[in-house]
C-alpha cells in the first residue's frame, strides 16, 4: 500500500492521542502533606447535598458510608489513603477508580450521586 | 412497501443487529485500563451505515442500538442509557456532518475523530451535570486521548471494510435498479 500524506496526518493523531493518555496517567497532584482531607459528596434521597470532610491522617482508619439514590456507598478510609469499597451501582467504576491519595485524586459514582475526592491542605 | 423503503429497512435492521453483536463481542474483551473507558466497536456499524445508507438511517441505528443495549442490559432510562444514547446519537450526528466535510476519497478516519471526540464530550457534560462538580474535567485530557486513538482504529476498520461493502450493498442496489 502507497503511503498517502492522509496516512502521516492519521499517524500524528494517533501520537497527539498517546501523548494525552500518557499525561493523564501519568500526572499527579503534589504529594499528600499533613492537612490533606477527603471530601465526601453525596445526595441522600429526599434531603439537600451532603458534604463531609475527613482529614487524611496517619493510622486514622475508619469506614465512612454515605447515601444516595441508589442506596449505601461504603468508603474505607485507611490513614493517608482512601476508597470505594462498595457501591449499589451496575458499573462499579467509583471501586475500580482504587486508591485516592494525592490533592485531586477522585472516584465519581454517577448512579448513585456520589464523589469522593482529595483535597490539598488549601483547598476549602 | 416500496421496495426501495423495504430495502432501507432491511439495511438499518441488518446493521442494528451487527452493532449489537459487536456491543457483545466488545464486553467479553478485557477493560481498558481506564474505569469506564470502551473501544465502541459498535460505532463501526453507525459509520457504516452513515457511508452506506444515509444519515437518518445512521442516526437510527445508533439510537436503537443504544436503546435496545441498556433495556437487555436491564438499564432502561437509567443513567447509564442516557450516557449510551447521548454519546452514541451526538457522535452518529457529527460524524454525519464530518463525512460530508472531508472530501469523498478521504478516509473515514476523519469522521470517526469527529464522532469520537463528541462522544467523550457529550459523556464528560452528563457526568459534570449530573453530581454537579466541575473537578470531573480533570480526567478529560485522559478521555480525550483514549476516544482519540480508538477512534482512529474505528475509522481504519471501517476503511478497511469499504471494498468489501461496496460489493455487498452498493452494487446489489444497483442490480435491483435494473
Amino acid at each position: 500500500m502507497k503511503i498517502r500524506r492522509e496516512h502521516l496526518l492519521i499517524a500524528l493523531v494517533l501520537v497527539v492521542g498517546i501523548g494525552l493518555v500518557y499525561y493523564g496517567m501519568t500526572r499527579r497532584g503534589p504529594a499528600a502533606t499533613p492537612g490533606t482531607r477527603l471530601r465526601i459528596t453525596s445526595e441522600p434521597r429526599g434531603s439537600e447535598k451532603t458534604i463531609s470532610v475527613q482529614p487524611l491522617v496517619a493510622g486514622l482508619d475508619d469506614i465512612i458510608e454515605v447515601e444516595g439514590p441508589l442506596g449505601i456507598t461504603v468508603v474505607e478510609v485507611d490513614g493517608t489513603r482512601a476508597h470505594v469499597v462498595s457501591s449499589p451501582c451496575p458499573d462499579k467504576i467509583c471501586i475500580k477508580m482504587g486508591w485516592l491519595e494525592r490533592p485531586g485524586e477522585y472516584a465519581a459514582c454517577l448512579p448513585n450521586r456520589v464523589l469522593a475526592e482529595v483535597l490539598s491542605p488549601e483547598e476549602q | 412497501m416500496r421496495s426501495a423503503s423495504l430495502q432501507r429497512n432491511v439495511q438499518i435492521s441488518f446493521l442494528t443487529a451487527v452493532a449489537m453483536a459487536l456491543h457483545l463481542v466488545e464486553s467479553t474483551l478485557p477493560p481498558l485500563p481506564v474505569p469506564g473507558a470502551k473501544i465502541g466497536l459498535a460505532n463501526v456499524a453507525t459509520l457504516v451505515a452513515l457511508k452506506f445508507v444515509g444519515f437518518w438511517p445512521a442516526v437510527a441505528v445508533a439510537a436503537i442500538r443504544s436503546t435496545l443495549g441498556s433495556a437487555l442490559a436491564g438499564k432502561f432510562l437509567g443513567l447509564g442509557f442516557w450516557m449510551s444514547f447521548g454519546g452514541a446519537t451526538a457522535s452518529a450526528l457529527i460524524m454525519g456532518l464530518g463525512l460530508r466535510l472531508t472530501p469523498r476519497n478521504a478516509s473515514a478516519v476523519w469522521a470517526s475523530l469527529a464522532g469520537a471526540t463528541a462522544h467523550a464530550s457529550v459523556q464528560m457534560a452528563i457526568a459534570i451535570r449530573v453530581l454537579g462538580q466541575p473537578t470531573l474535567l480533570v480526567s478529560f485530557p485522559l478521555l480525550l486521548g483514549l476516544s482519540l486513538i480508538t477512534g482512529v482504529f474505528i475509522g481504519l476498520v471501517c476503511d478497511g471494510l469499504d471494498k468489501p461493502l461496496h460489493r455487498f450493498i452498493v452494487d446489489r442496489d444497483r442490480r435491483n435498479r435494473r
